[in-house]
């Protein structure tokens, strides 16, 4: 009977199975084979753990881990409080769901049209705040400079996904019992009071999934500093994922970009994992 | 049914022309016969408009079909190559390559060369010599060049007639130009000059008779800080330096408006530049005219190139008798020319054809967008300064997107005031020494050209 359960379940996850195997399974095997290759063109040489050790030597690859560090400890807690903010003033207004709907539309929007989009706000001559701050007697506004750049991705990124992390932990509100706000109503406790200490802690295990799930986001940025670079230099090496790109796509080094995708890997699972540890006391695990 | 003997040896005569002439015929209009079967090639290509001379060249070799697709211009095309080589199939069998880019095509194993089909003797009854520089290596020959990046100089006569400037015969005069604009309306630039588009300040260097590296005898060499290179990037880091002069990120919206508003009085680029402003600028239509460039002796004209692309016959492909007969045909036929002229809008091309008889002929034509100015003579000008001075043309890196995001990062240094132009030269050179290190070539001879 058990055995006949578990080839019915294998039946239901087959659709998915096969698009793991073959969008994410093979392709990662296939890549940790190539990482232990040299290649020009289409010849290829076995140069072992090569690849790796000029990784880990590599400075350029490293020093592009500092605006992911300044996402992962500025951007997202920010963007994370901002989410929690909105997310109870959405619980608190009657009929919030045209807010919800006009919050969620950046996150609704493709990535390259966001970036097209940004790219004009940030504009010297044509965005729509040239015109407000020479009114408030600024000559020639400069947006982008390379002191700004962390905070105009910091502005762009949250623009992009607030709206969908409110709305995340605005479902995860609605699923709380009102027995416990009403509850310490009747003790006595303001507004403020119930939602810093009975709604917020029960956001808890669906900030934590934020969390990571940002993380690995902010390991990963990618789309928004490439489309900054057509307005300002940037290194090749500004991201980590964009020195992947580049030594990959700009310069034909396969091999050593997928080894430095590798790293990166275990960078982000690395620190997720240290996340899971230091948090897994602090939640409910309904398991 | 009896046969007359004469029918008989009409039948047979005709049987047997049927049978042997593809081995004995010459090919259309003197070019090389095709001996292959019935093939259709593909290309990759970002010009516009190139199916009028695909047209034309399937009538003359009726066994050949192009199929033609434009998978992105430059870099995205660049990045396509670059992985299906990697990949080992992918590769159409023409490739469309910016002259600079073209070696790094060529050590990356994306072309294969033409030679047993277009030997040098052939090539050079349709291209001028100068052109082996950006299609040959170590004497194979992996394609044929098609327009000119010859630089040239648009200036907004609006702007030249406003505030009483004279369009620049040398760079002294040019410096000159550039500081009574600055100071008579600081906001409009003299000259827009690209931050991120390395083939500019190579141009210039070029046009000064000098060069920051090249090819020869199986070496790369490099040599960022000759007297040529240092005087041509001293001289604008002065007007940098002076405030007359702020470099401008390229190919972005706000450059677009600057180009149709009148925020620079010049730009210099390659041959093609007229033509494309014309399409990506309509709002300017009669502000701008086409010059030669300043000269740093002015009885000694000098010129080099901006960009300017050749069509390559890739390493994956199967018919390469097919290919290299197309890329021969296309870019220096007569009837292929016009229409590469005319259609795809470039305005001067490397052909023979083209700079003995279609170029001279079209000298009367007039530009409605350039005030009616008669802009060919300009522009054929520009490319014989070229033509006539080979000893200064080169074979670029095979690493050019690095030394072009290595050139954008120095820049940017200089520009915030972290280094002087002299340091800005060296630090470029070695990151592009030691990334060539990275990349495998241990035939780098640095610190001096070859003779």
């Amino acid at each position: 009977m058990k055995k006949k359960n578990s080839l019915r379940a294998y039946l239901f996850l087959a659709p998915f199975l096969v698009f793991f195997v073959l969008a994410t399974a093979y392709p990662l095997v296939y890549g940790i084979i190539l990482s232990f290759f040299g290649q020009r063109g289409a010849k290829m040489w076995f140069v072992g753990a090569n690849n790796y050790a000029a990784v880990v030597a590599d400075p350029q690859f490293w020093s592009g881990f500092g605006i992911p560090a300044f996402l992962l400890f500025v951007q997202i807690p920010l963007m994370l409080l901002l989410g929690i903010f909105i997310a109870l003033l959405f619980e608190r207004i009657k009929r919030s769901a045209f807010y919800r709907l006009i919050f969620y539309l950046p996150y609704a929007l493709p990535g390259v049209i966001a970036g097209i989009l940004w790219s004009y706000m940030f504009s010297k001559s044509m965005s729509p705040f040239v015109p407000l701050l020479k009114a408030m007697g600024v000559a020639q506004p400069d947006f982008i400079t390379n002191p700004n750049l962390p905070w105009i991705l910091l502005v762009i990124i949250l623009w992009e996904w607030t709206g969908y992390t409110a709305l995340v932990l605005y479902s995860t509100l609605v699923s709380i019992p009102p027995e416990y706000a009403e509850a310490a109503q009747i003790d006595g406790a303001t507004r403020f009071q119930i939602a810093l200490h009975i709604k917020v802690p029960m956001l808890k295990n669906t900030l934590f999934l934020l969390l990571i799930f940002n993380s690995i986001g902010a390991l990963q940025v990618f789309n928004e500093p490439r489309m900054l670079g057509g307005l300002i230099t940037l290194p090749p090496n500004f991201t980590p994922a964009m020195y992947i790109y580049n030594e990959a796509f700009s310069y034909g080094a396969f091999t050593f970009a997928i080894a430095m995708g590798l790293v990166l890997a275990a960078v982000i699972f690395v620190i997720s994992f240290l996340f899971m540890k230091g948090s897994v006391k602090e939640l409910d695990v309904h398991a | 049914m009896k046969m007359s003997r004469k029918s008989i040896l009409t039948v047979s005569a005709l049987f047997f022309a049927s049978v042997l002439a593809p081995a004995f015929a010459a090919g259309p209009d003197g070019y090389p016969a095709y001996s292959g079967p019935p093939v259709e090639l593909t290309m990759w290509a970002w010009t516009s408009n190139e199916n009028y001379s695909i047209d034309l060249f399937q009538k003359a070799y009726p066994s050949i079909k192009v199929k033609w697709t434009n998978v992105g211009g430059g870099g995205d095309e660049y990045t396509k190559i670059l992985t299906a080589t990697s990949a080992g199939s992918g590769l159409p069998d023409v490739i469309m390559s910016e002259y600079t880019y073209a070696p790094e095509f060529v050590q990356f194993g994306s072309f294969q060369a033409i030679n047993k089909w277009v030997p040098e003797s052939t090539y050079l009854q349709y291209f001028p010599k100068v052109t082996l520089k950006w299609t040959a290596q170590d004497g194979n020959i992996y394609g044929t060049p098609q327009d000119s990046g010859a630089s040239t100089m648009v200036y907004r006569k609006d702007v030249f007639d406003k505030y009483g400037l004279t369009v620049p015969k040398t760079w002294a005069e040019f410096a000159v130009m550039a500081a009574k604009l600055h100071k008579a309306n600081p906001k409009i630039q003299p000259i827009s000059f690209p931050a991120n588009w390395v083939l500019g300040p190579l141009g210039l260097v070029w046009q000064a008779g000098g060069k920051l590296f090249d090819y020869a005898d199986g070496k790369w060499y490099i040599d960022f800080t000759n007297p040529t290179a240092t005087k041509v990037f001293t001289y604008w880091a002065k007007l940098v330096k002076d405030g007359a002069v702020t470099p401008d990120m390229w190919w972005n919206s706000d450059w677009y408006k600057e180009l149709s508003d009148g925020g620079a009085a010049t730009v210099i680029s390659g041959g093609w530049f007229p033509e494309w402003l014309q399409l990506n600028s309509p709002d300017a239509k009669g502000t701008w005219r086409v010059a030669t460039l300043p000269q740093w002796d002015a009885s000694k004209p000098m010129n080099g190139e901006m960009g300017g692309s050749g069509f390559y016959v890739s390493s994956q492909s199967k018919n390469p008798e097919a290919a290299a007969l197309f890329v021969l045909w296309l870019n220096s036929h007569k009837d292929s020319i016009l229409q590469l002229h005319d259609k795809a809008q470039l305005p001067v091309l490397w052909a023979n054809s083209f700079i003995n008889g279609l170029g001279p002929s079209l000298a009367g034509q007039e530009y409605p967008y350039f005030g009616g100015q008669k802009i060919t003579p300009v522009s054929l000008e520009a490319m014989n300064q070229v033509a006539k001075n080979p000893q200064n043309a080169f074979t670029a890196l095979p690493v050019m997107d690095f030394v072009s995001s290595s050139q954008e990062t120095e820049l940017k240094k200089f520009l915030d005031g972290q280094e002087d132009i002299n340091a800005f030269l060296k630090n470029w050179q070695d990151a592009v020494v030691a990334f060539m290190a990275k990349q495998g070539f241990n035939n780098v001879v640095v610190g001096q050209l070859p003779k």
